[in-house]
């Protein structure tokens, strides 16, 4: 039997793999998925801290403002290997909000993001595969 | 034992999410990205990562 860690790298290396093979994006098609992998990630933070009771209007004012999330808000059982992997997360999302903005505002006003955007974005995208999103 | 698993579990979810969201944008033609584009950045505008709680 193969230990559950290893099947886990295996089944990561293969998403890796056919991530790398298929299609490549349009320039546009990378900004909508960047921002749409932001804000799924965004909310995937709050979803692996916030008790889950906490739904609605509730969650959508803390989601607007994660300022106003109190200890009592937050599931007791995070360890801190999660919290570690969370931070490197909420790194990542500071800088992917900067440059998915940037990419938008380009496309907004008839422009392509340049390649130097688009490398950046696909950077930090990368980085989110590589620690497990 | 179990954090490992809830860990585990959580990474699994948060990958497939960002490949299912690349097969959403292929399915995408360029010429209606447009307007989706300005919508999803104006949800990536409402929110706040820096203000996220970390643990700390």
């Amino acid at each position: 039997m193969v230990p559950i860690r290893r099947q886990v790298y295996i089944l990561i290396a293969l998403l890796m793999v056919i991530g790398c093979c298929t299609q490549k994006l349009t320039a546009k098609q990378q900004v909508y998925w960047g921002l749409n992998v932001y804000q799924a990630q965004y909310n995937l933070y709050l979803d692996q801290i916030l008790k889950p009771e906490i739904t609605g209007e509730e969650r959508a004012r803390l989601s607007a403002n994660p300022s106003l999330i109190t200890p009592a808000m937050m599931k007791s059982d995070i360890s801190e290997d999660q919290w570690k992997i969370l931070r490197v997360k909420k790194d990542i999302l500071i800088e992917l909000k900067k440059i998915v903005i940037i990419a938008a505002d380009l496309v907004e006003t008839g422009q392509l993001p340049t390649a130097d955007v688009q490398d950046e974005m696909t950077r930090l995208l990368n980085r989110l595969i590589e620690i497990g999103g | 034992m179990g954090a490992e698993i809830i860990i585990i579990g959580e990474l699994l979810a948060s990958i497939l999410t960002i490949f299912a969201e690349r097969a959403k944008a292929l399915g995408m033609k360029d010429e209606e990205i447009g307007q989706m584009i300005s919508e999803a950045k104006a949800k990536a505008l409402a929110t706040k990562p820096e203000d996220l709680p970390d643990g700390r």
